[in-house]
C-alpha cells in the first residue's frame, strides 16, 4: 500500500512546523503518538498504538488497536470502511481521506491541533510502571480468582456433587479432587483410581476402619478379639500405621514407636501381662523364648502342643530322640557304609522350597543310609520297617517262619522225621507242625525283637519304654518322636536372606551339644552381632518390623474386634 | 553496618549504600534493625526447624501429616499470615503496632525463613496438586521479595550516580533546551536540514509500555527521505543515539564549503550528540526505576495467590483427612 500523507498544522499558519508531505510504502498504515508509528500524532489524548489503516478486501478500512477511539464522520466507530471524503477524528486531529482507489495510492490529508503538537515528551511517553496503566490489584485478582478456578472450584464439585465427578474424574487434563491427593496412592490401590470417595466418605472425616476392612476381609487382630484386651486399641485406626498418599509410598509405617508406645510399658496398661518391656531391639529387647512341642498326657496316639520356653530357665527340648550332635559332627568323621565319613550340616538340614525353614528331618532321607535296621548285618533281606512296632514284629515272624520252612533239617530238630521224608513230596503239615513251626519263629523273633529293642538298633536313637505286665511283643513302647520344626512361629524369620553366613555362626553350640535336648537356638546376642536398634547406623536398623507382625494368626478376624471395641466404648 | 555484626558475611554483598530505602550504613536500616533482632530470632527459628527435623527424620520419613508436619506448618501458615499484614500495616501510617522500620525488618527476615520452615514442612514430597502450587507460589514471593530488597539495596544509589546528581526534571528541562536549540539553530539552514532535525525531535522516544520500559533500549526511530525513488517518499528508521541525524550532520559537515555554514553544523552536532547522552541517561534512568518498581508488581499478586493456594490447601487437607 502506498499512502501519501499531507500534514499541515490547524488554522492555516505554517508557524515554526511547516506542513509536511511524504509517501510511505507499507502493508498498512499504524497510527500512535508513540515513534514508532507510520503517522505520528504528537497528541497525549492519543493512545501510543491508536489505530491502523489498512486495505481490506479491494477497500480501506480503519481499525482501532486497544483502548483506541476513533470518530469516522462524527460517529464513534471501532471498524469501518473509508470512501473519499470521510473524515477521521483521533485525538484532536482531524484526516481527510482524499484518495482511497483501488490501484492508485491513498492520498490522507492530516490536519494536526497547533496546541497538541507542542505537547512535551513527558506528556507523550509513560515514563515509570504506574503511567502503563499496570495494575497490581489486577494481576492479584486474576491470580486469586485462577488458583480458585484451577484447584478449589473442580475439586469441591467433585468432592460434594457427585453428578459431576464422571466428567471432572475422567480426565486427567481436567482439574478435579485429583489435584488435592498430597502423594500418589500406593501401587497396591492404584485399581480405586480417581475415586475419592470410595475412602473418603464424608467431608472432614477420617478415613474409617470400614473402608479398609471392606476389602481387607481376613485381616486378624493384635489381641484376642473376645478378650477385654480389644479396649486398648480404641483409639487406634488402620490409617495410623497404614499411611497412604505417601512419597515415597510405603504402607507399611516401619516406625517403632507405633509398638513402642505400648509394649514400652504393657505393665501399666496391662497388669498381668506376660510380655516383657521392649523399647528398642539394639538395647531393651528381652532374649528369645523358643516355642517347642510338648508332648500332652501319655494317650495313645501322642498329642503335642507349642509350649513357650519359660523365662530364665535353660530351655530343654523333650523330642524323645536321643541324638548327639557332637557325635555327628566329630572331626574324624562318622561310619558310614563308605568308611568314615565327616559330616556337614548341610547333609541332613536343607532348606525348603522357600528358602525360610529347613525340611523335616525323615530317617529314611537322612539317618537309614549309616543307620541300618538289618537284624542279620550279613543278609541284606532282613531289614525291618521303621515306625511301626507292629509291623517290625511282622517282619520278624514272616522271615523266620520262611527260614523253618525252607531249611533242609528244621531248625527245630525234635520235629525232623516228621516233617520230612527224603526224596519225598512235599507234605501236608499237620497242625501240631504248624504250631510247633510258629512257636519257633515266635522265639525266634522275640529274641531278636529283644536285642533290637533293648540293645542295639532301636535304641541307639529311641526311648523304648516296658509296658508293665505285658508279655511277649506287647512288653515294648517306642516312645513318639516329635522334632519342633519352628521355634518361633511368629518370628519373620528367614534362613534364605541369612544364607551368606555358615550355620555355626549363629547355631554355635551344634558342635558341643551330646544331648537332644538341647535347644540350638541362638540367643539375641547372636542377632546383636549385626542386627542394631532402629535408630543404629553402625549395624543393620532394625524396626520392630523386622521380625514381627501386627496381625497375629488365630486372634480374630479385625471386624470383630472393631465390634467389640465400640462395645467397650 | 557495623562490620562487628555476626551477620557481616551474609549481608555484605548487599552493599547498602548512602539512598533510598537502602540507608547510610551507620543508620540503622531495615537489615540491622534493633541488631538484628529479627535476623536472630529468624535464624535460631530455621535452625530449631533444622535441627528437630533431622532428630525426627531418623525416627520417621518426612511429611506435612507427622506431629512435627503439623507443627511447621502451622508455623508457616502463620507467619505467611503475619507476612501479608505488613501490607495492611504499610498503608496505615499512624499504626500503633510498631515502627515501620521494625515491621519491615520482620518481614524481610522472617519471609526468608518462612522459606525454610514450609520446606522442610513438606518434607521435600512435590507433585502435580495444590499442596505443591502454594508451595511454588510461597517461594515465588520469598524469591520476588528477596529481589526487592537487593533491589532496594543497589538501585537508589545507582540511579543516582547515573543521573549525575541532578533529578529527572532537570534532564526532561534540558532535553526540551537542546530541542529548542536544535531548531532554532537549524531555521537558519535549508529546509532538508530543517526538516531531518524537525524529525528525529519529534520521534525522540523515552518509556513507553512496560516491556519497553524495562528493558531500557533507546527506541527513538526518524522519517527520513527514500534514498532510491525520493523525496516526497520516505521511510521510518530506526535513530537510536541519535546515530542517523548526527551521520547526516557530520555528511553536511564535511562537505561544506562556508565557514559559518559549518560553523552551525558544527553546534548542531554537538546538541544532538548532547542529546544522545541525554536521551540514553533518562532511558537508563527509567528502566531503574521501572526495575525498583516492578517487584512489587510481582509480589503483590504472587502473595494474594499464595493466600488462596495456602487457605485451599488447608481446606484439601483437613476436607479429605
Amino acid at each position: 500500500m502506498q499512502v501519501h500523507l499531507l500534514i499541515s498544522r490547524a488554522g492555516g499558519q505554517a508557524g515554526n512546523s511547516p506542513a509536511r508531505e511524504y509517501v510511505l510504502e507499507t502493508r498498512q498504515l499504524t497510527i500512535g503518538r508513540d515513534s514508532l508509528q507510520d503517522l505520528q500524532l504528537s497528541d497525549p489524548q492519543v493512545k501510543p498504538q491508536h489505530a491502523v489503516i489498512r486495505p481490506h478486501a479491494g477497500r480501506l478500512r480503519i481499525e482501532r488497536c486497544t483502548h483506541g477511539r476513533v470518530r469516522v464522520n462524527g460517529v464513534w466507530r471501532s471498524v469501518a470502511i473509508l470512501v473519499e471524503g470521510d473524515t477521521i477524528q483521533i485525538g484532536a486531529t482531524t484526516i481527510v481521506v482524499r484518495r482511497a482507489r483501488r490501484g492508485a495510492s491513498v492520498q490522507l490529508e492530516v490536519i494536526e491541533s497547533p496546541a497538541a503538537s507542542e505537547a512535551e515528551l513527558p506528556a507523550l511517553y509513560a515514563l515509570s510502571l504506574r503511567e502503563t496503566g499496570i495494575s497490581a490489584r489486577f494481576w492479584s485478582w486474576l491470580l486469586v480468582l485462577g488458583v480458585i478456578a484451577v484447584f478449589l472450584i473442580p475439586a469441591l464439585a467433585a468432592s460434594m456433587y457427585p453428578p459431576a465427578r464422571p466428567v471432572l474424574r475422567s480426565n486427567a487434563l481436567v482439574p478435579s479432587d485429583r489435584l488435592w491427593q498430597s502423594g500418589p496412592l500406593h501401587p497396591s490401590h492404584q485399581f480405586i483410581g480417581g475415586n475419592c470417595n470410595a475412602c473418603h466418605l464424608a467431608p472432614f472425616q477420617r478415613v474409617g476402619d470400614a473402608q479398609c476392612t471392606a476389602c481387607h476381609k481376613n485381616v486378624q487382630h493384635h489381641v484376642d478379639v473376645h478378650t477385654a484386651d480389644v479396649a486398648l486399641f480404641k483409639q487406634n485406626r488402620c490409617g495410623d500405621c497404614h499411611v497412604e498418599h505417601e512419597r515415597p509410598s510405603v504402607l507399611i509405617q516401619r516406625d517403632s514407636r507405633l509398638c513402642t508406645d505400648c509394649h514400652g510399658h504393657l505393665k501399666e496398661l496391662k497388669p498381668n501381662t506376660e510380655l516383657a518391656r521392649v523399647t528398642d531391639f539394639g538395647s531393651d529387647h528381652p532374649d528369645f523364648r523358643p516355642t517347642m512341642l510338648e508332648r500332652a498326657g501319655s494317650s495313645a496316639p501322642a498329642q503335642w502342643q507349642a509350649v513357650r520356653a519359660p523365662r530364665g530357665v535353660r530351655a530343654e527340648e523333650h523330642s524323645n530322640l536321643i541324638f548327639s550332635h557332637a557325635e555327628h559332627l566329630k572331626p574324624k568323621g562318622v561310619k558310614s557304609p563308605n568308611g568314615y565319613e565327616v559330616l556337614k550340616c548341610q547333609d541332613c538340614h536343607q532348606p525348603n522350597a522357600g528358602g525360610r525353614q529347613m525340611q523335616p528331618l525323615r530317617m529314611e532321607a537322612h539317618c537309614a543310609r549309616c543307620h541300618s535296621l538289618l537284624f542279620d548285618e550279613h543278609d541284606p533281606s532282613t531289614a525291618v520297617p521303621h515306625g511301626d512296632l507292629k509291623r517290625v514284629f511282622d517282619t520278624l515272624q514272616g522271615h523266620f517262619i520262611r527260614t523253618y520252612l525252607d531249611s533242609p533239617s528244621p531248625p527245630d530238630q525234635r520235629a525232623a522225621s516228621a516233617a520230612r521224608r527224603p526224596g519225598g513230596e512235599a507234605e501236608v503239615m499237620t497242625r501240631d507242625q504248624q504250631r510247633r513251626a510258629r512257636d519257633w519263629a515266635d522265639r525266634q523273633s522275640l529274641l531278636i525283637a529283644r536285642e533290637l529293642l533293648e540293645k542295639r538298633v532301636c535304641v541307639e536313637c529311641h526311648r523304648v519304654t516296658s509296658v508293665p505286665a505285658a508279655t511277649g511283643f506287647e512288653q515294648w513302647r517306642v516312645e513318639p518322636v516329635r522334632i519342633t520344626q519352628d521355634w518361633m512361629p511368629l518370628a519373620n524369620f528367614s534362613h534364605a536372606s541369612h544364607a551368606t553366613s555358615a550355620c555355626t555362626t549363629c547355631h554355635a553350640k551344634a558342635a558341643a551339644s551330646k544331648t537332644s535336648a538341647d535347644v540350638l537356638m541362638p540367643s539375641i546376642r547372636d542377632c546383636r552381632e549385626c542386627h542394631g536398634g532402629s535408630t543404629d547406623t553402625g549395624k543393620l536398623a532394625s524396626d520392630c518390623g523386622m521380625c514381627h507382625t501386627f496381625h497375629l494368626p488365630g486372634r480374630g478376624l479385625f471386624e470383630t474386634g472393631l465390634q467389640h471395641t465400640k462395645q467397650h466404648r | 553496618m557495623r562490620r562487628t555484626s555476626w551477620l557481616w558475611p551474609v549481608l555484605a554483598p548487599l552493599r547498602f549504600d548512602e539512598s533510598g530505602i537502602g540507608p547510610k550504613l551507620m543508620h540503622e536500616s531495615f537489615i540491622n534493625y534493633r541488631n538484628h533482632r529479627y535476623g536472630v530470632f529468624a535464624v535460631a527459628l530455621c535452625l530449631g526447624a533444622v535441627v528437630t527435623s533431622l532428630i525426627d527424620s531418623r525416627r520417621e520419613p518426612q511429611n506435612g501429616g507427622t506431629w512435627l508436619g503439623y507443627t511447621l506448618g502451622s508455623i508457616a501458615a502463620l507467619l505467611i499470615c503475619y507476612l501479608a499484614l505488613y501490607g495492611v500495616r504499610r498503608r496505615s501510617f499512624k499504626s500503633p503496632a510498631g515502627s515501620a522500620a521494625g515491621w519491615l525488618s520482620a518481614h524481610v527476615y522472617l519471609g526468608v525463613a518462612v522459606l525454610c520452615i514450609a520446606t522442610l514442612h513438606c518434607g521435600f514430597q512435590f507433585g502435580w496438586n495444590v499442596h505443591t502450587s502454594a508451595f511454588v507460589l510461597m517461594l515465588l514471593v520469598s524469591i520476588s521479595g528477596c529481589w526487592g530488597v537487593y533491589v532496594y539495596a543497589r538501585y537508589p544509589g545507582l540511579m543516582i550516580r547515573q543521573r549525575g546528581n541532578s533529578s529527572r526534571e532537570t534532564l526532561l528541562e534540558q532535553l526540551s533546551t537542546l530541542d529548542r536549540r536544535a531548531r532554532l539553530l537549524v531555521s537558519a539552514l535549508d529546509e532538508r536540514l530543517q526538516s531531518y532535525v524537525e524529525e528525529a525531535i519529534r520521534r525522540t522516544h523515552l518509556g513507553g509500555g512496560v516491556w519497553a520500559q524495562l528493558r531500557g533500549r533507546d527506541r527513538s526511530t526518524i522519517l527520513i527521505p527514500d534514498a532510491l525513488r525520493g523525496p516526497p517518499f520516505a521511510r521510518i528508521v530506526s535513530n537510536e543515539g541519535q546515530h542517523v541525524l548526527i551521520q547526516r550532520l557530520a555528511q553536511e559537515h564535511a562537505g561544506a564549503h562556508e565557514a559559518s555554514f559549518a560553523a552551525k553544523l558544527q553546534d548542531l552536532l554537538e546538541v544532538a550528540s548532547e542529546k544522545a547522552v541525554l536521551v540514553g541517561k533518562l532511558q537508563k534512568d527509567i528502566q531503574l526505576q521501572g526495575l525498583l518498581q516492578f517487584w512489587l508488581y510481582c509480589h503483590l499478586p504472587l502473595c494474594f495467590g499464595l493466600l488462596a493456594a495456602l487457605v485451599i490447601h488447608v481446606l484439601a487437607v483437613f476436607l479429605y483427612r
